[in-house]
């Protein structure tokens, strides 16, 4: 939050004053208070060196930190012949608290910075402002003088606006128009994978409102939060490359979560936010009216009778009973009766606690222990070479990158190189459609599986890829095609 | 605790109303700027400070104060121990076409107030600016006034009348450098010693005068006259050389397309039908300005002789712990001057370094 804004001169007789604050009597004591107790936000003497700073180091952005609060400011020197004392120097300077980040306010600190030096240089107001005779200084007697001069105005309506809007647009005249904005930039969200579930937390914006892109409008139907990437975007017949962008801009705007594929043989368990769940009476209340199925309409006989809502107990037993040993199959027959007496849905059981974060999915990996490192070495040699035969032993969607990058090489280069001509060989399955693969394609799974077994690919990763069941990869692993095999769960 | 170290060091306090002058003056005296220059200065903001190094061991530490109402309000209050402990010299700079004259007295006499607190021994320089501004029959009695006011101000607060001097000063003519030949005057530590030393060198040549000044800022640091000359009318002929001298140095450095302050001339020879005149180097950081009788023979035994002295006028860069055994060891070569030129009195001229053999 904005605390306060000041415009501060250099006077050729008072030297650095401050001209105008808003609000009032933040940094010089308004006349009325000058004996009262209150604190002004910063000592004015205490700071004033360094906001009217020696002129080789003014026309830069300056900060200083003070009484708990930080004064963001970019001190402006003018030199000209026609000021008295051949230089005008002033600062506009913004207070803020001192452990508020600063950076959506650097770029609201130069931009005004640059506004006043426009203002000075081009029709010389803020020296024409000081002659208006009606012009009240603050900490006078009279201040602020609203109707006199423009500046204290500007202040007012930045100081409001970026607290009320986080924006702001002030027309002066024709000409002269400020507009800001704080920026909070958040960081990039993370790669979206072709396993990842996209679940739409908030409602998209409707097409009248928000023109939707067109990747948008084809993939939007399937969005429902157990559609993985990869299905969506065989379904909806779009290009992965464009559904990963478009799930990525989704999460990013916050209208989306992305979730894990939701099987059988999933394992899930608890984190240590968990705590907060067993502490939370409404989140229990909402999880318990999330998960439970809409009673049918054969079932409600009173319809003013509230639904019995699921004890909490009963979801913190369930919640923890999940365990890395266990897989969700297991599970479910464990507590069917449980499960079934309460009419808990189990999809959204899951869903619920990894959105809120203290239920985790653990993840398999497989390692090939024999040939790995020969495996790696393999892999790393034909990382650079652009010819898709030799990688056939990667995954997927590795082999698709290295064709594309290969494509826009040749293209990109000079005298037309030759393209390569076949494409990648995973492309040419994933339109045949899923299915366990007849004989001779067995050969290639296997080539494939191999560059999965680095440790670092997922089986959901791996089963997508392959289109192979969680139980015939497992089958494979375990034929001894490929040596000693470690699975592990992360 | 400053005797130990080569140099010695003297805090000058530059203050005055905002606007009064101080920053152009500084930037004339010491840094080659010409009068017309500092019109394009713009305000000093809080304290500049300087250290300007004068006759090889004197180091002047210049606070050139921002006069603004609230850099002087600091200096008394916040700073005021810091600003005022361990000052040599205040130079107060008084615009005489000020209309607030009464607040600045009032100005004038806290500052002394808190000077006084902190370093009662200090000396004051009074400089009433701007005189140009001033009609040429007003301007003693206005200086006379001005300097009765303030004295009876410096009294009230403590300081002793010898201790205030007063100087009336405008950029555009020489009378900046008088006044400020007689601040540095005062703060060159061994200038009896100097002077001494001048006379008696004066005496072996013969010359009618002899000018010690320093050679970046031209400022006259003493001189020796002798005889007839003590009537020359011009008195203020030594500032007027100053002004010539760099007036000098700025058009060499126009025509030769350097730096005012990379100037320097080996020698510089007038010699005329009523008196010649040499300027040379003396020591490190001095010339030497003789003025002699029309006569041939004599100006070359002079400018011999000077060359021969340069060595024992080196001794006054050393420290003046030496003191008494500087002045011991002055007497012997200059003793051996002596003799050199009373060989030479026939008129001719011996190659130098001869003294090398004694």
């Amino acid at each position: 939050m904005l605390k306060a804004v000041f415009y501060a001169r250099f006077h050729p007789e008072r030297g650095p004053a401050i001209v105008h604050q808003y609000p009032n009597g933040s940094i010089i004591a308004a006349l009325a208070d000058q004996d009262d107790s209150r604190q002004t936000l910063v000592s004015w003497s205490d700071v004033s060196a360094y906001i009217i700073p020696p002129y080789e180091v003014c026309n830069r952005p300056f900060s200083i930190c003070a009484d708990r609060h930080r004064v963001l400011g970019f001190p402006i020197s003018l030199e000209d012949p026609k000021y008295e004392r051949n230089r005008f120097t002033f600062n506009v300077c913004f207070v803020l608290d001192e452990d508020l980040d600063t950076r959506p306010w650097l770029a609201v600190v130069d931009k005004t910075a640059a506004f006043f030096q426009a203002l000075e240089e081009e029709d010389g107001l803020l020296q024409t402002e000081e002659d208006l005779p009606g012009l009240r200084w603050a900490g006078e007697e009279g201040y602020p003088a609203e109707s006199t001069g423009v500046v204290y105005k500007l202040l007012k309506s930045i100081v409001e606006d970026l607290n009320a809007y986080e924006e702001t647009c002030i027309r002066l005249n024709s000409y002269h128009v400020l507009n800001l904005r704080l920026v909070h930039s958040q960081p990039s969200p993370p790669k979206v994978q072709a396993w990842d579930v996209p679940f739409l937390i908030r409602d998209l914006p409707s097409p009248d409102h928000w023109t939707w892109d067109l990747t948008l409008q084809r993939i939007h139907s399937y969005l429902d939060g157990v559609n993985s990437i990869q299905r969506i975007a065989e379904h909806a017949n779009v290009e992965l490359k464009l559904v990963k962008r478009a799930v990525r801009e989704l999460v990013h705007h916050d209208r989306a979560l992305l979730l894990d594929l939701f099987h059988f043989q999933a394992i899930y368990t608890p984190t240590r936010d968990f705590a907060w769940f067993v502490a939370d009476v409404e989140m229990q209340e909402e999880c318990a009216r999330y998960i439970s199925l809409a009673p049918t309409s054969t079932t409600t006989t009173n319809t003013h009778e509230a639904p019995s809502l699921i004890p909490a107990s009963l979801l913190i037993s369930l919640y923890t009973s999940l365990a890395p040993s266990t897989p969700l199959h297991a599970f479910v027959q464990t507590h069917y009766t449980a499960l079934l007496a309460h009419r808990i849905e189990i999809r959204r059981f899951i869903t619920f606690g990894t959105t809120k974060g203290f239920l985790r999915r653990v993840h398999r990996y497989a390692l090939a222990l024999d040939n790995n490192l020969g495996l790696r070495s393999e892999t790393s040699r034909t990382g650079e070479d652009s010819s898709p035969a030799k990688s056939k032993s990667k995954s997927n969607e590795d082999a698709v990158r290295e064709f594309e990058r290969a494509w826009k090489r040749a293209a990109m280069s000079s005298g037309w190189a030759t393209p390569p001509a076949e494409p990648p060989p995973m492309m040419v399955r994933a339109a045949g459609g899923g299915g366990i693969v007849g004989a001779d394609g067995e050969e290639e799974v296997d080539e494939s599986l191999k560059g999965f077994l680095d440790g670092k690919h997922r089986f959901d990763e791996m089963r997508l890829a392959l289109r192979v069941s969680e139980r015939e990869l497992m089958e494979r692993l375990g034929s001894g095609r490929f040596g000693e095999v470690l699975i592990f769960n992360k | 605790m400053e005797r130990s170290k080569r140099q010695k060091q003297r805090k000058v306090l530059l203050m005055g109303r905002s606007g009064a002058g101080k920053s152009s003056m500084r930037s004339i005296i010491f840094s080659n700027y010409v009068a017309k220059d500092v019109r394009r200065l713009g305000a000093t903001v809080d304290v500049e400070h300087s250290n300007i190094r004068f006759m090889g061991n004197l180091m002047l530490n210049l606070w050139d104060c921002g006069g603004q109402d609230s850099f002087v309000e600091s200096y008394l209050s916040n700073q005021r121990s810091h600003v005022f402990t361990s000052v040599a010299v205040l130079i107060f700079v008084f615009d005489i076409s000020s209309r607030e004259a009464a607040s600045d007295t009032l100005s004038f006499a806290s500052t002394i107030r808190a000077l006084h607190e902190f370093s009662p021994t200090s000396k004051i320089f009074v400089l009433i600016h701007k005189m140009d501004l001033v009609a040429p029959d007003h301007r003693p009695r206005v200086v006379h006034q001005k300097a009765l006011e303030l004295r009876a101000t410096c009294a009230d607060e403590g300081f002793a009348s010898q201790q205030v001097d007063f100087w009336a000063t405008s950029i555009w003519d020489q009378s900046l450098y008088r006044a400020w030949t007689q601040v540095i005057y005062f703060l060159v530590p061994n200038a009896s010693a100097i002077e001494e030393m001048l006379g008696r060198l004066a005496g072996l040549l013969e010359a009618r005068e002899v000018v010690l000044y320093e050679r970046t800022t031209c400022l006259v640091v003493t001189h020796v006259t002798r005889g007839a000359e003590e009537g020359n009318p011009y008195g203020d002929r030594f500032e007027r050389m100053s002004s010539i001298l760099k007036t000098h140095k700025h058009s060499t450095a126009r025509h030769t397309g350097t730096m005012a302050s990379e100037v320097s001339f080996a020698e510089l020879q007038i010699k005329t039908g009523e008196f010649m005149l040499f300027i040379t180097r003396l020591t490190e950081n001095t010339n030497l300005a003789v003025v002699m009788a029309s006569d041939e023979a004599s100006f070359n035994a002079a400018r011999v002789n000077v060359q021969l002295a340069r060595r024992e006028f080196a001794h006054l860069d050393i420290v003046e712990k030496k003191g008494k055994d500087g002045q011991r060891h002055a007497k012997g070569p200059v003793g051996s001057a002596e003799e050199e030129v009373r060989a030479m009195d026939d008129g001719e001229v011996s190659s130098s370094g001869r003294a090398s053999d004694r």
